[in-house]
């Protein structure tokens, strides 16, 4: 429990629905009884852009076409 | 400057985190309408058969329950949402799981009796479009009367505090001009929220020029919505906002009420009607969807994979390569990259720039 609760302090929460209420673009408004959300704790700084290593190709961070899909 | 790495770090976090919360349903891809700009390419008949709710259900269920508790919304999209039948055996299943829901709307359905049911069923949004003043929305929509249907739509829907409302309008070169007038109409029923989009050249709308506003008429549109809201905030009616759908620079904090964000893959996932995971409808799902709900885990996919939308790098392609932006924009949203996504399909911000 004591692990769990410092990985999620380490990992951080998501402020998006605290601090930005947001829409997809084609979306709706939030549903109007969903508005706010928890605050975060402490929040992760680094962002992909920021690491250091050399960026992964398109085709090496896609999940591959499906050939076919099993039918629903 | 400091507001800026604020934000750098908000979103390195949301990412980091990527807290599901949004999801849209492609319930259908029937619809009553032939739309010049459709993304989606529907068909009356639609190609694919609706998707069963208890097949949503089986891969929205996947979601821990303790996700679910947070805010989250289902928005159902398609074709048109209000054909389906079974909207309050829908909206009542979402609610019971704790879920939210809203509809994307083209209005033709929508009157008062499909307004008391849906709300009945739990709806808490709706969207309805409007894509100009009569002519030009009929035009836009390929069927007469749809102004009519929507505008009925919208007065059912607007000043009813029970329900998160909008319109949504796609701006073009036809109706760029009639945007006051707009403006005076839906403020004039009680809308209070008024988002406006632009076209990409995708799907049908990728035949049509006139949908593409130049440069010079993208600057116009800025003007015109930054003119809104500073009447906005100085007691004016109706609030005025472009969508997410690109990085604006100096138009900012003038158009949006938070800086640039595309979150598709970072909190908005997407069931296609075929069943494949990705985020927003209008991304290309051929290029970017991250398995299928017939074959995958759900929830386990969106925890796993969603990697070209978490790890933007990829974008460093094309006039992003070397462009002094694109660490606030990263590439624009994921809708602007399609096919071989050798490059932005649009830049919003050198749309701002050009001429100046």
């Amino acid at each position: 429990m004591l692990r769990k609760w410092i990985h999620r302090a380490l990992k951080g929460a998501s402020l998006t629905t605290a601090l930005f209420v947001f829409q997809a673009c084609y979306g709706t408004p939030p549903s109007v009884d969903m508005m706010g959300g928890d605050p975060g704790d402490v929040p992760a700084l680094t962002a992909p852009e920021d690491s250091p290593e050399e960026a992964p190709s398109l085709e090496e961070i896609s999940t591959p076409a499906d050939e076919t899909l099993p039918n629903p | 400057m400091i507001g800026t790495l604020l934000h750098r770090a908000f979103r390195a976090n949301e990412t980091a985190v990527h807290e599901l919360n949004y999801l849209f349903w492609e319930c259908t891809t029937r619809c009553n309408l032939h739309c010049r700009h459709c993304g989606s390419d529907c068909f009356a008949a639609g190609s694919d058969a609706d998707m069963p709710l208890e097949d949503f259900l089986r891969a929205f269920d996947t979601i821990p329950a303790a996700e679910r508790a947070r805010p989250f919304t289902v928005v159902l999209t398609g074709g048109e949402p209000l054909l389906r039948p079974d909207l309050a055996e829908i909206g009542a299943a979402l609610r019971s799981r704790g879920a939210g829901w809203g509809i994307v709307s083209n209005g033709w359905l929508y009157d008062a009796g499909m307004h008391q049911r849906l709300v009945a069923a739990g709806l808490g949004a709706l969207t309805i479009s409007l894509d100009g003043l009569e002519a030009s929305h009929d035009w836009m929509r390929g069927r007469q009367g749809s102004f009519a249907r929507a505008l009925k739509g919208i007065s059912v829907a607007a000043t009813d505090p029970r329900i998160n409302f909008d319109v949504v309008t796609c701006v073009h070169r036809r109706n760029l001009g009639e945007l006051e007038s707009l403006y005076g109409l839906l403020s004039g029923i009680g809308v209070r929220q008024w988002r406006i989009f632009t076209i990409i050249p995708i799907g049908r709308a990728a035949r049509d020029p006139e949908l593409q506003l130049s440069d010079a008429e993208f600057r116009g549109l800025m003007e015109f919505i930054k003119g809104k809201r500073q009447e906005k905030g100085s007691g004016g009616g109706m609030k005025v906002t472009f969508s997410c759908e690109g990085y604006l620079g100096a138009y900012e904090r003038q158009v949006r009420d938070n800086p640039y964000f595309c979150h598709a893959g970072i909190n908005i996932a997407s069931v296609l009607i075929d069943g494949r995971i990705c985020a927003c409808p209008n991304i290309d799902r051929d290029a970017f969807s991250q398995g299928s709900i017939y074959r995958d885990d759900f929830y386990q996919v969106w925890q796993e994979r969603f990697r070209p939308f978490r790890d933007r790098r990829w974008t460093r392609r094309g006039p992003c390569a070397d462009c002094k932006v694109w660490r606030d924009c990263l590439g624009g949203g994921m809708h602007n990259w399609h096919g071989a996504c050798e490059a932005v399909l649009n830049c919003h911000w050198a749309k701002t720039l050009a001429g100046k």
